[in-house]
């Protein structure tokens, strides 16, 4: 007799069936073709670049650098003092959703957004971070204080103000998760002010995307390893105590100059985001339907459509991606062998997806796989990065096993949970990341953004961000009943 | 809550600093940009010099910003943080339709009659022919940057006078190379089959060697047509002196140092108006990116 057992085990089989199921439908649909000929003479002026790497054609360059770690420091500050507002408050479902909704438009978003406001300035560069920071922030903080014990707070005198309670209790405890993660975030700060770069801030990015189109790979390799260089040292500048120096130092630094000036603003506003059949004051309903029936059948659904096959498939191969990987990563496996893992985890998650899509381009032919691939090993390298971190953390008996046993009888399972659930994170994050390659191509909605901006239609822009939010919100809508319905919503996170 | 406050006075605190400094201030430097269509490398370093020539030129501090598309200079223009840019024919007329206020006033020498190339890899087998041949159609095609005039507009014009279909239409898969010299570099390695790429940069990637002509070839050249000028906003008039635009158009006109031409890259400029780029003007209108 076969009796069915609703173990914890058992839910895991189920939704990792579940998700390679949904993958390999993914990749029956997507467009996977390869359609190369003769890639071999871009691919060596490629690899040539990166071997002999060369920063000497880059200007202001010292100028970039400071850029983008200003912008990555003060966006972050902001976004972790306003998340951790937001978090105390996230229980209401009314600021949960607000977090979902603006942390589900992309950077990149944001900044053409303000750029229509506030040109190339500083604050566009900061608020690009800063907003949708302060909603994952928000949650993930939410999260994290969720889990504190309300034992301190039993022993605190009754007169205790809200706030004292709150400091000394859930905060104090739950302090170095905080800290941790918002560590972990500064990293992403600068890979996001990076990004920024590619639509004109003047961080390294900017660069990068230069000599990336003009096939100057010399260059373009130095500006990579400048990068990676920036982000494997962050342990050794960025101190605690330093840290209210580089804000000061931020703050004095950017360019504040360009004058804001309002009635550019409220044009943006009040005309140009305004649907153009009701624009001018003529409430032509009418026109208004003819208008966005025409916005979803032509640009909303075939966007979507792609978004998700894109990201579903990318989502297996991430998985994937982190599950090879993190053994050769972690100290507890291969001993001081994970040095080797490290580095080319840091290559992976530290190069922009942007390059990543555009080298395989070249090497495979435009289609979808080039993207999937693209976010695949971005994610699977983050994925893989803290499965390797939290390996360490097992405490483990004197007489554990080794090699291969220890792997797949003690670390991998025990690994497990948190595998999933930053898989479920990591799919709102490519969702949303799908959008940058959008502006490589694939027509996903972001290439549809990405044209509207660039036609200047701000309008038909803002109803396929605000689609963008929609979908991405009730995906991880989904997700949690999901997670809720399986029990396997009590994750640690970080 | 204090927390609250602490954090409302750091944006207020912000927000003095952006906007506290020069908020009222009227643009006291004359400020340009340009987005040459070939070689975008060490762009500030190349058009400092020019704004240097023009400072000399004009008596008054001028200033160059780099941008890093069509739409962010026209942004920058409308919004009156350039006053003067060198736009593409296409990026110039939407900019002159947002401010309406403003004047096109010289054009490079070989921008009076600009022409598209279609290029095609070897392996499609395709040849240069008078006309553009109809076997193109189920093959893979690829543009410049989505609002360029020689990789965007003008090839899709093109191409739907021709098949009386769109792009998406007529090939089996449409893209956006993002600029001329990746077009060049894409069709070459083959991952496109066909793309559409401004003439003078394929002439000067084919004389620096970049290109195989064993690999990829022209096939079509499209019929001429009016493309990069420089346009001004006329309020420059009340800032900068009364015959300010006139003064401008002057010192373009005689600039004729090969060193400040070649960031353009242009022979000279001449002078050109608003009606130079009605063509444009209507074909942006028909294909609906006006």
């Amino acid at each position: 007799m076969k009796s069915v057992m609703r173990t914890t085990a058992a839910n895991y089989r189920k939704i990792t069936l579940a998700l390679a199921f949904i993958g390999l439908m993914a990749f029956a649909l997507a467009d996977i073709e390869i359609s190369h000929h003769d890639p071999y003479t871009a691919l060596q002026n490629m690899l040539h670049g990166l071997i002999h790497p060369d920063l000497s054609g880059t200007e202001y360059l010292l100028s970039a650098l400071a850029n983008t770690i200003s912008f990555a420091l003060l966006g972050l500050s902001i976004g972790a003092i306003a998340g951790l507002i937001l978090s105390h408050y996230h229980h209401r479902s009314l600021v949960a959703h607000f977090c979902a909704f603006i942390r589900s438009i992309h950077e990149l978003f944001w900044a053409l957004i303000f750029l229509q406001m506030f040109g190339l300035s500083a604050i566009t560069g900061i608020a690009a971070i800063a907003i949708p920071y302060s909603g994952i922030f928000g949650r993930v903080f939410s999260d994290i204080l969720s889990r504190a014990t309300i034992e301190p707070r039993l022993i605190m005198v009754p007169s205790t103000s809200k706030l004292s309670g709150w400091l000394y209790g859930p905060l104090a405890q739950c302090w170095p998760q905080i800290l941790r993660y918002t560590r972990y975030r500064f990293e992403c700060a600068l890979r996001s002010a990076t990004v920024l770069g590619f639509i004109g801030l003047p961080t390294l990015g900017y660069y990068l995307e230069t000599a990336f189109s003009q096939g100057d790979y010399q260059q373009a390799g130095g500006l990579l390893l400048l990068s990676f260089a920036l982000i494997a040292s962050i342990k050794w500048w960025l101190k605690g105590w330093l840290i209210p120096v580089y804000l000061l130092a931020a703050l004095w630094y950017l360019p504040w100059q360009t004058p804001l000036q309002w009635q550019y603003l409220w044009r943006f506003v009040s005309q140009d985001i305004v649907p153009q059949p009701i624009r001018n004051a003529q409430f032509d309903l009418e026109q208004l339907g003819i208008w966005l029936s025409e916005i979803t059948t032509q640009q909303i659904l075939p966007g979507i459509w792609a978004t998700l096959l894109l990201s579903v498939a990318a989502l297996l191969l991430t998985a994937l991606l982190a599950l090879s990987l993190w053994p050769f990563a972690s100290k507890t496996l291969v001993g001081h062998g994970q040095i080797v893992g490290h580095g080319l985890l840091i290559v992976l998650r530290t190069t922009p997806e942007f390059v990543i899509t555009f080298i395989i381009m070249l090497l495979l032919g435009p289609s979808m796989l080039p993207a999937i691939l693209a976010l695949a090993l971005h994610n699977g390298g983050i994925i893989a990065y803290l499965l390797a971190r939290n390996s360490e953390q097992i405490k483990l008996r004197d007489d554990k096993t080794s090699g291969l046993n220890l792997w797949s009888y003690q670390l991998q399972p025990q690994l497990y949970p948190s595998f999933i659930a930053w898989l479920f994170y990591r799919f709102e994050v490519i969702l949303r990341e799908s959008a940058i390659l959008g502006m490589l191509g694939v027509t996903t909605l972001g290439f549809y953004i990405d044209s509207a901006f660039e036609a200047l239609y701000f309008d038909v822009a803002l109803v396929l961000i605000l689609a963008t939010a929609a979908i991405n919100m009730s995906i991880n809508y989904c997700s949690m009943r999901l997670r809720k319905s399986l029990n396997v919503d009590k994750l640690e996170l970080l | 809550m204090k927390f609250t406050s602490c954090f409302v006075a750091l944006l207020i605190l912000l927000t003095t600093l952006s906007t506290g400094v020069n908020a009222q201030t009227p643009p006291n430097v004359f400020t340009f940009t340009a987005i040459p269509d070939e070689d975008e490398s060490r762009l500030r370093s190349r058009f400092d010099k020019v704004a240097t020539y023009l400072s000399e030129q004009l008596g008054t501090p001028v200033k160059y910003v780099p941008v890093k598309s069509y739409s962010a200079a026209i942004t920058a223009f409308r919004n009156n943080q350039v006053q003067l840019a060198w736009f593409g024919g296409l990026s110039g007329v939407k900019a002159r339709h947002l401010v309406p206020d403003s004047t096109a006033i010289a054009q490079g020498y070989e921008d009076q009659f600009f022409k598209t190339y279609f290029i095609a890899h070897h392996s499609t087998q395709l040849s240069l022919g008078d006309s553009l041949t109809s076997n193109i159609a189920g093959l893979t095609f690829t543009f410049g940057a989505k609002g360029s005039t020689s990789g965007r507009l003008m090839p899709e014009h093109y191409l739907r006078q021709q098949f009386n279909q769109s792009p998406r239409e007529i090939f089996k898969r449409v893209g956006f190379s993002g600029n001329h010299s990746q077009t060049i570099a894409q069709v070459q390695s083959g991952a496109w089959q066909l793309g559409a790429v401004n003439y003078k940069v394929w002439e000067s990637e084919l004389a620096s060697g970049k290109i195989d002509p064993n690999k990829v070839n022209v096939i079509w050249s499209t019929p001429t047509y009016p493309d990069y000028q420089w346009t001004i906003r006329n309020d420059v008039n009340h800032h900068f002196g009364s015959d300010f635009v006139k003064r401008v158009q002057v010192a373009l006109l005689a600039m004729n140092n090969p060193a400040l031409l070649a960031s353009f890259p242009r022979k000279k400029f001449v002078s050109a108006t608003n009606d130079d780029y009605a063509p444009i003007k209507k074909v942006a209108k028909a294909i609906k990116l006006l």
